[in-house]
């Protein structure tokens, strides 16, 4: 069995991306996986856990959605955030994709950053989403179909 | 199958899942039949290449850093209770190798690279003897392709918060108590320090490997331009990395091949399929003339008895500039760099030292030696001034005629990214 330490060091870069495409910013994405690991070393036991990565990818994805959610009314989540464009290029290219993503409904394309972006498998969007693997399928595909109809739209004007 | 049916599962055409290899196939077949859904296909393949991130973002060291040091202050707490959960540093490391290894190419260079950076900070101790292509007291990151190989040797101590490092190149020596780097000339006796170690990554890379290994994962994680190949023959993991000059030569290539970055190089690294180790690595640039080996290591050796403080030890007898106590004047703010250029070489005929001084305040520890170059001498010729590489400010084409009669045609590298927004010479004499 894995300690979670271990788990935590060998999937820094997955967990680190995972919220840097959610939260638009390095130093957020950094603190969010910090904390996760905080939280992590300081007493859960992962005997008791089924799939250790799929809980982990919930624990970061759950420190994504508390800082979204604490964010102050005057800043805007990074679907919307397109203002001042960042220096850094991952930052950049998280903004880019955020508002790529920003017509489809949340839970679309949520399931879209974890297929496209953290390369999980619909049995483990499920999991970590605690929906059926169907939904997790269709959410994706009606999403997807979504944003065809949308680039197809933007190429034709 | 029918269109409807294949639109409502293109989910399937976008996992690798095995147990939907079946379907997948069953679908590639139908649109191998049915232009419509073929059409619909690509267009759903452009709209996930639309959102498919376009460059690599990898962990940043500093999160790296925090998170060792939270599994390490967790794994203290660990030891006390069980003896029997410690696991090796060599266990670990084969588990991100193979898992790496299993990943995307990118994805799994900058792992590789991450894994060795671990490495070098867990081993106690790193000896290392490498060939480099520049000239003996030239600055830590310079080549020259046309140049002989030059005999460098690397000495570093890994303790738990920093490297302590030396690399001898024979005509220079730098060393670094994983804090400040400081760096002198061992026949002239003078030398300088105060360089900030987390700034100068560039300048230290190759005298530091953990940085080496940590400044090629984050060139993993950006790869513009670039192109990975790793092979694992089970024994060896050849990771080979093709990267393109970095900077901006659209007005000169004068900076071009006179260090590693600013070249289009190649640079091939052998780990230890086991443990991740570094085991060699050579450098090689592309110049008009062909593709030139600049850099080999010759060996390696892991865990030698060496001594940090040894390692760190300056001479007493060097005669020290502080870079980080630099006074730097403001004779020469606010104004352009030729007309800089122009006041500190016509400064030279008369050798004003108020503002030679100020516009040689890092030439400190040699200014008798400039002076004795060039006291005296008298400004012909002024070029227009270019930007060229990575360079950050800008060089000004200068002919001169020295005191002893000598035409001697230079260009003055300036920049002004200090403090004061003085120029400041800092090459090219």
């Amino acid at each position: 069995m894995k300690t979670i330490g271990r788990l935590v060091v060998e999937s820094r870069d997955a967990v680190y991306r995972f919220a840097l495409f959610r939260l638009g910013s390095r130093d957020e994405a950094e603190d969010a996986v910090q904390d996760v690991c905080l939280k992590l070393v300081s007493g859960v036991d992962l005997a008791s856990v089924g799939n250790v990565r799929s809980y982990l990818m919930r624990c970061v994805s759950n420190a994504c959605v508390d800082r979204l959610r604490s964010r102050r009314s005057d800043t805007r989540p990074v679907e919307c955030a397109a203002a001042a464009e960042p220096a850094d290029p991952t930052e950049r290219e998280a903004g880019r994709v955020g508002r790529l993503l920003a017509g489809l409904p949340a839970e679309q394309a949520e399931v879209i950053r974890m297929r496209i972006h953290d390369e999980l498998h619909f049995t483990e969007i499920a999991e970590i989403l605690d929906i059926p693997v169907t939904t997790a399928k269709s959410r994706f595909a009606y999403g997807i179909s979504k944003l065809r109809r949308q680039l197809s739209a933007e190429s034709d004007c | 199958m029918k269109c409807e049916f294949f639109r409502e599962n293109i989910w399937a055409m976008f996992d690798d899942e095995a147990s939907d290899a079946a379907l997948r196939a069953e679908m590639e077949a139908h649109t191998a039949e049915c232009a419509e859904c073929a059409r619909f296909h690509r267009q759903t393949a452009a709209a996930v290449e639309a959102v498919t991130p376009r460059c690599e973002a990898t962990a940043p060291e500093s999160l790296t850093r925090r998170i060792e040091k939270t599994v390490r202050v967790s794994h203290k707490g660990a030891l006390l209770r069980s003896l029997g959960a410690v696991v090796s540093v060599a266990a670990v490391v084969a588990i991100v190798v193979n898992v790496a290894l299993s990943a995307s190419p990118v994805r799994a260079a900058g792992k590789c690279f991450g894994t060795a950076a671990e490495l070098f900070e867990n081993s106690k101790t790193i000896s290392m003897l490498l060939e480099l292509r520049t000239e003996p007291t030239e600055n830590m990151e310079y080549i020259d392709p046309s140049a002989d190989f030059v005999e460098c040797r690397l000495d570093a101590v890994c303790g738990a918060d920093a490297v302590v490092w030396r690399f001898d190149k024979g005509g220079r020596v730098a060393v670094s108590d994983g804090r400040i780097m400081t760096q002198w000339l061992p026949e002239q006796k003078r030398g300088w320090t105060g360089f900030l170690c987390d700034a100068s990554i560039d300048a230290v890379m190759l005298a530091n490997p953990r940085m080496l290994m940590v400044a090629e994962r984050e060139y993993a994680a950006t790869h513009k331009g670039v192109r990975y190949d790793m092979t694992n023959d089970g024994t060896t993991v050849r990771v080979t990395v093709d990267a393109p000059a970095q900077g901006d030569y659209s007005q000169s290539d004068y900076m071009l091949n006179t260090s590693i970055a600013e070249s289009d190089n190649r640079r091939v690294y052998c780990f230890d399929a086991q443990s991740g180790r570094l085991l060699s690595a050579v450098v090689s640039v592309r110049t008009a003339s062909g593709e030139v080996e600049v850099l080999r290591v010759k060996s390696i050796a892991y865990d030698e008895p060496l001594d940090a403080v040894e390692v760190a030890a300056v001479p007493g007898d060097i005669e020290l500039q502080n870079m980080l106590t630099l006074d730097y004047g403001s004779r020469l703010a606010g104004i352009t760099a030729r007309q800089a250029a122009e006041k500190i070489v016509r400064a030279f005929e008369k050798w004003d030292a108020a503002l030679l001084d100020e516009a040689l305040v890092y030439y400190g520890p040699v200014m008798a030696k400039v002076r004795e170059m060039y006291g005296g001498s008298v400004a012909v010729a002024f070029g227009e001034p270019f930007r060229s590489g990575e360079y950050p400010g800008e060089f000004v084409p200068v002919r001169l005629v020295l005191a002893g009669g000598g035409i001697c045609e230079m260009n003055l590298a300036l920049r002004n990214d200090n403090p004061a927004g003085t120029w400041i010479i800092d090459g090219g004499i």
